[in-house]
């Protein structure tokens, strides 16, 4: 599992977390089952709090794909159902899309943000 | 030499030709000296049980219900235990170690078939000579009340020191790996993109369930004996229980590890106990490769030390091979090497 978080990015840290997590699990990179790495080791691994990495491990238990217990950690419990992985391809090629027409992918989501 | 000696499994000339070395046959070769001296242990490793099985034929129809397992300070007896119970207890710990002992000797090699073959014939020496030691001490009596522990006690050092015997033969199986069988699949790989200020942090897991049951038997075995030993009154030497059950820790804390690579560098932190295994600093990292990670020359199985570095080895798997400046390398087994080995990349290089 890579998780890469981007200072120039407007998305806030434990946003581009969930993102990524959220994709690895779409793509099958992350499988059902696996543990993530604690949020202690995961902060410590990108140099942030570790209560950023806890409120994203939470956003992802609201939303059904971990499992959090003490003393085991966060394990990812569900895999990516049929259309959220359709989600992802859409928004893939959207990006892909959007980078012909010289739009990068931080335009694109003020864009898209601007919709809402 | 051994060249013009016929080898059933061996390629028929092993030349250092190009020929690609089949996954699953590795060349070997008879050495004869490495045989002889396998085998000697493996009968060596037995000694302990057959003197527990000899003494309690001659010695034991002089034996009562009962027997003495504990002295007091002057020598005389002030503990007692069923001579039958005892002996069936210590027969089974002598039984078990026995066959640690010899499949050790048959089927690992060099310091590790020297380290487990002849530890293991230690604690067996140890646990046979205390039955031993116990039963002469009471049978030279008229009744266990009245035995006297005498010389009989000196007799668990040779039991111990049997292990130093049984170790110095053990050399590991008489059949050898040829030197130097490497898989060529070794390649570098092409760094990550990183933007500037961009932070990295890639994770994956790894462990072999072989660990978990060796470890968890260790340990038990370790308890067992520990409680054992204590009990019949060898409370001096439960020390070496407790060294085995360090032992059985250290190999239960390979049963599932985490890799993880990011700005402290390249790690290998125990998933079960939490303990840092290994670490190559990004400021240390000269080069990084993916290779299929061969066992028989990276040292064995496990965590090990080779001439080629140190490795944690679940088997032969692809893993991640990462070279240090002052030349000496780690290497990991774990799936997905290509993805953590393109992260480490391009963090050193950054």
């Amino acid at each position: 599992m890579l998780i890469r978080l981007d200072p120039a990015s407007e998305m806030p840290i434990a946003d581009q977390i969930v993102t990524q997590i959220r994709r690895g699990i779409a793509d099958g990179d992350i499988e059902v089952g696996e543990r993530l790495p604690s949020a202690r080791d995961l902060a410590a691994a990108l140099a942030i709090n570790m209560h950023t990495v806890l409120r994203a491990y939470d956003s992802l238990r609201t939303a059904g794909l971990i499992e959090l217990r003490r003393g085991r950690g966060a394990v990812v419990i569900a895999g990516a159902d049929a259309p959220t992985t359709a989600l992802y391809a859409a928004a893939a090629a959207l990006v892909r899309d959007a980078a012909r027409l010289g739009i990068a992918p931080a335009d694109l989501a003020t864009i898209i943000r601007g919709m809402t | 030499m051994t060249t013009d000696r016929p080898a059933p499994s061996a390629p028929d000339e092993p030349e250092t030709g190009t020929t690609p070395v089949p996954a699953d046959h590795v060349p070997a070769e008879v050495d004869g000296v490495a045989l002889l001296r396998t085998s000697s242990a493996a009968v060596a490793a037995l000694a302990p049980a057959a003197l527990l099985v000899v003494v309690a034929l001659v010695v034991g129809p002089q034996l009562g219900d009962t027997i003495a397992r504990h002295w007091s300070g002057d020598g005389a007896a002030d503990g007692f235990s069923g001579t039958w119970s005892s002996f069936a207890v210590v027969a089974a710990i002598v039984a078990a170690l026995t066959t640690v002992s010899i499949v050790a000797a048959l089927t690992r090699r060099g310091r590790p078939s020297r380290l487990i073959a002849g530890g293991a014939a230690s604690f067996a020496g140890l646990a046979a000579c205390t039955w031993v030691a116990t039963a002469l001490a009471t049978a030279a009596a008229p009744t266990p009340e009245e035995a006297v522990a005498g010389w009989t006690p000196a007799l668990t050092l040779p039991g111990l020191a049997w292990g130093v015997v049984v170790g110095w033969l053990a050399t590991g199986s008489g059949v050898r790996a040829l030197p130097d069988v490497e898989f060529d699949d070794r390649a570098s790989v092409r760094p990550a993109d990183l933007r500037p200020g961009e932070r990295l942090a890639w994770s994956g897991t790894t462990g072999s369930p072989v660990f978990v049951v060796m470890g968890s038997v260790v340990m038990a075995l370790a308890i067992v004996s520990g409680a054992v030993l204590f009990v019949m009154g060898a409370s001096s030497v439960v020390v070496y229980s407790a060294v085995l059950l360090l032992a059985g820790a250290a190999v239960l804390a390979l049963g599932r590890v985490r890799l993880t690579v990011d700005h402290r560098g390249v790690r290998l932190v125990s998933a079960l106990l939490g303990v840092r295994l290994l670490r190559v600093r990004l400021a240390d990292v000269a080069g990084v490769e993916t290779e299929t990670l061969d066992p028989m020359s990276w040292g064995g199985w496990g965590l090990r030390v080779s001439k080629r570095g140190t490795a944690y080895v679940t088997g032969r798997r692809p893993g991640i091979v990462v070279r240090r400046r002052d030349g000496s390398a780690v290497a990991v087994t774990i799936d997905d090497a290509e993805s953590a080995a393109s992260v480490a990349a391009a963090l050193a290089q950054r």
